[in-house]
């Protein structure tokens, strides 16, 4: 287990290597000295000048690179074009705010994903069942850039129920949860669906059954857990999709976190930020891919053996 | 392929859904069409006429600027189609080849792809487009791009697979004892047997590739200064919720009507190539 777990950690090396290789490329490949873009081109060459030392801009590419690399190692992503502040600083309070958004999106279309995967389960091939599978693959059609400004039109405008924008308080976790998780919730109530469906011609459910247990029981208690742990690896590998969720859906709904923080950095030509919050999201990706896959071999003994 | 494709053919047919699939996608390749050739692509700003509600002047209103929405749709009807053909085309022919030298001749050189790959896939899906939409602004060229940037990674995986298991059949082997090159193994033997599954995965990455176009615009990161897109209209729309809602309701049905098709359509076509599923799928 523990020589799974070296041999994993191992191999993201080169990876987040070549993530941050790639993210420098792009960054120092924009056309034009990133002076003439922050300062304007009609800024005083000596000003320019102090600007791209300031920086490190002025050096050697190969220094910078070296530079760059060791800054990250050392979680340095660099500092703001406009504030000089530290970009690291800047990034964690937001990473907080999209972390819980994702979570919350999580749990909900876990949930949701369990229930309606039951019932279709129970109702398989009949009416119940196939009004799920069309709805969930509608759910699955729409873009969160779609259901997002259709919710808050319909919730916040026509209904006044929930706030219009922010993070204030309980109630706007509603429908930035809602449109993050949707399309993974009808994505996963397909695969508890199949899952269970798997299983219940096994010998375990017909033992179950045979005891005298409710339906309902048998479905959630025996069936559903086996269902549940393929279904737990698919959700997790799907909490990455959900960080690239989040950007769009922090934009509908002016969700304070890193993906806001993104494109406001986007707006301002603060492009060391712009590296940084995409490195960060590249490496939760990442990592978090690498904790389902071994949390996947300590839930099940049989991969673990294998 | 052959008998692959017309057992597909026969259940789209067969199948209401995919023959309403069918119905809208066609519908909107006529709209873009007709935009391209017609008035309706002239796009006229008329200033006092600005957020008119639909109506007989306006079937389906005007925006802020006084554009009708109608012909903002067929236009972006037409950018949709654009993106999503380039950035396939592109993405097939990147793909393709590396894949196909990835796992025909293995060793060094497929690690070194493998690896390029694995990085690739590293960053969650539309990240690294925004980064590079960011980085050097958006305009159809820098779009197409930047999804193409990440496009062809599923067509050389798939590729890969495919060379590394058909190259060990007998039938190359028969080929090369015959004197074939290498290039003509690849290109007139082993390639044509990819072509099914690459059309499955092409279909679906239409889809895709049209959401993550809305997407980026969405964002005001895509097309938006050249071409009208839909997603770039939806986003415009957000600001206008409260008083003219339907600005969004119209393109945002627009795309998803797109999508659902697309996706429909591949749900039939994947049940038509893996006959087990369909009974488990409980669609049909």
């Amino acid at each position: 287990m523990l020589q799974v777990l070296f041999r994993r950690l191992l191999q993201l090396i080169p990876v987040l290597w070549g993530i941050v290789t790639i993210v420098f490329l792009l960054q120092r490949l924009i056309p034009g000295s990133p002076a003439d873009i922050v300062l304007g081109p009609d800024a005083p060459d000596s000003q320019k000048l102090a600007w791209l030392e300031r920086y490190g801009f002025n050096e050697p590419i190969l220094s910078q690179y070296g530079q760059f690399m060791l800054g990250i190692l050392q979680g340095d992503f660099g500092r703001s074009f406009a504030t000089y502040q530290p970009v690291v600083d800047i990034i964690v309070p937001r990473l907080g705010v999209t972390f819980l958004l994702a979570i919350s999106a999580f749990v909900f279309s876990l949930v949701l994903a369990s229930i309606v995967g039951v019932y279709s389960a129970s109702q398989a091939g009949h009416l119940g069942d196939k009004i799920a599978a069309v709805l969930s693959l509608l759910a699955i059609s729409a873009p969160t850039f779609i259901i997002g400004p259709v919710f808050l039109w319909f919730f916040s405008v026509k209904l006044g129920w929930l706030p219009l924008l922010g993070n204030e308080g309980p109630l706007s976790f509603v429908l930035p949860t809602i449109t993050l998780g949707s399309a993974l919730a009808a994505f996963s109530s397909r695969m508890i669906r199949s899952g269970i469906v798997d299983v219940l011609g096994e010998d375990f459910i017909r033992t179950a059954r045979s005891k005298g247990l409710a339906p309902t029981q048998v479905l959630v208690h025996h069936a559903l857990r086996n269902a549940f742990l393929p279904t737990l690896t698919v959700l997790g590998m799907q909490l990455g999709v959900l960080m690239s969720g989040t950007v769009i859906t922090e934009q509908i709904f002016s969700w304070p976190g890193l993906g806001s923080l993104t494109l406001q950095s986007v707006q301002a030509r603060e492009y060391n930020i712009v590296s940084g919050c995409v490195i960060v999201m590249a490496i939760v990706f990442v990592v978090s891919n690498l904790c389902v896959d071994i949390l996947y071999r300590v839930f099940d003994p049989r991969v673990r053996l294998s | 392929m052959s008998t692959t494709s017309s057992r597909f053919v026969q259940q789209l047919l067969a199948d209401k859904m995919g023959q309403l699939a069918i119905l809208v996608l066609a519908f909107w390749m006529v709209v873009a069409a007709v935009s391209l050739i017609t008035p309706l692509g002239q796009i006229a700003t008329v200033l006092p006429d600005r957020l008119t509600a639909p109506g007989s002047a306006y079937f389906f209103g005007t925006d802020p600027h006084g554009q009708s929405v109608l012909k903002l749709l067929a236009s972006g009807a037409r950018t949709s189609i654009l993106v999503s053909s380039y950035t396939v085309t592109l993405s097939l022919l990147v793909g393709i080849p590396l894949g196909a030298t990835a796992g025909y001749f293995g060793g060094r050189i497929d690690t070194m792809i493998s690896r390029v790959i694995d990085i690739l896939l590293a960053f969650p899906p539309l990240i690294l487009p925004i980064a590079v939409t960011a980085f050097f602004g958006g305009g159809l060229f820098n779009v197409v791009a930047a999804l193409s940037l990440t496009g062809w990674v599923g067509y050389a995986r798939l590729v890969r697979g495919q060379f590394l298991s058909l190259k060990e059949r007998e039938y190359v082997t028969a080929a090369r004892s015959l004197g074939a090159s290498n290039i003509r193994l690849m290109v007139r033997h082993i390639l044509p047997n990819t072509l099914s599954p690459l059309a499955v995965q092409a279909t679906f990455s239409l889809a895709s590739v049209i959401i993550a176009e809305a997407g980026l615009s969405f964002l005001g990161l895509g097309v938006n200064q050249s071409h009208v897109s839909w997603g770039g209209m939806l986003n415009e729309a957000r600001s206008y919720l409260i008083d003219a809602p339907y600005l969004a309701f119209f393109p945002a049905l627009a795309l998803f009507s797109v999508v659902s098709s697309l996706n429909f359509l591949g749900e039939v076509i994947r049940l038509a190539l893996d006959p087990r599923s369909s009974a488990q799928a409980g669609l049909s």
